[in-house]
């Protein structure tokens, strides 16, 4: 439990509701996170971003991702029925301690990006032998 | 909620012709929305109808599906989306701390508001959004009239 109070799961500000309606129209990725012993494994459904466009930043212990969505309409186009939201994704996971903030590893595939966040090395599980 | 449908027969060029969602705006809230057009699917990916002189365009949201994992159809006028997105991408030793993502079997199926070239229907998935092309039939599209 400690780990988890630890780890990268914590709701943003925006997911809470609290400032949403002050941003531009913004769209919070459904995410995945899970954890091995080395590393935390987050996958953000960001289905039609563009792989230039999404930045991953660390930012006063936040992990901030964002990307702008790419209009899906073609110019011209007259919208029949809307259920996808336009605008941008973002999303912020706090960190906590045991986490290597130099060693992200972001990847984008299928519209889902997947980041790996090694632990550092104190918090790493250690198997102690017995004597 | 499930709306099934065989409840929206009737035409109406705006909203009526969609499944899942049912004759009034105020559906457009209601946990019916959500529902899977078909039984056994965990989810129903959301999507965008939109048109142009020659085609409609049906774009939906599939992320994390692979190409091979989709099934389109189409059959008297309901374009059906169909498929399976894999259900785990984490290995065996790693511990879930959250768990947002739909997975499992998905489908959803569009009552399109034009007869369609069945023959002419294309579709791409790319980044996780399926984009579905399909030409207007020559009666559905605008002509112009002139006037002698």
């Amino acid at each position: 439990m400690t780990q988890l109070n630890n780890a990268v799961v914590k709701k943003s500000e925006a997911e809470s509701g609290q400032g949403a309606f002050l941003r531009a129209p913004m769209s919070i990725p459904a995410s995945d996170v899970s954890e091995t012993g080395e590393a935390y494994l987050l996958h953000l459904d960001m289905p039609g971003a563009q792989k230039e466009a999404i930045s991953v930043t660390v930012v006063d212990g936040m992990l901030v991702v964002r990307a702008p969505m790419t209009p899906i309409h073609g110019e011209g186009a007259a919208v029949l029925y809307r259920e996808i939201r336009t605008g941008a994704y973002e999303r912020r996971f706090t960190l906590g301690e045991g986490i290597d903030r130099n060693n992200v590893d972001a990847r984008y595939e299928n519209g889902v990006l997947a980041l790996r966040l090694l632990k550092s090395e104190a918090s790493k599980p250690k198997e102690i032998v017995i004597r | 909620m499930l709306v099934r449908f065989e409840e929206h027969q009737s035409f109406d060029p705006l909203i009526g012709q969609l499944l899942g969602f049912g004759r009034d705006v105020d559906s457009l809230y209601d946990s019916s929305f959500e529902s899977p057009a078909v039984e056994d699917a965990a989810f129903a990916p959301h999507l965008d109808v939109s048109e142009n002189k020659e085609e409609v365009v049906v774009v939906a949201e599939l992320p994390g599906v692979k190409k091979e994992e989709v099934k389109i159809s189409l059959e008297k006028g309901v374009l059906t989306i169909k498929g399976k997105r894999e259900e785990d991408t984490t290995s065996g030793d790693a511990r879930g701390l959250l768990r947002e993502q739909r997975r499992g079997k998905f489908a959803r199926m569009v009552r399109l508001p034009y007869e369609v070239d069945a023959a002419k229907v294309s579709a791409e998935l790319s980044d996780g959004l399926l984009r579905i092309v399909l030409p207007k039939a020559e009666a559905a599209r605008a002509h112009e009239i002139t006037v002698r």
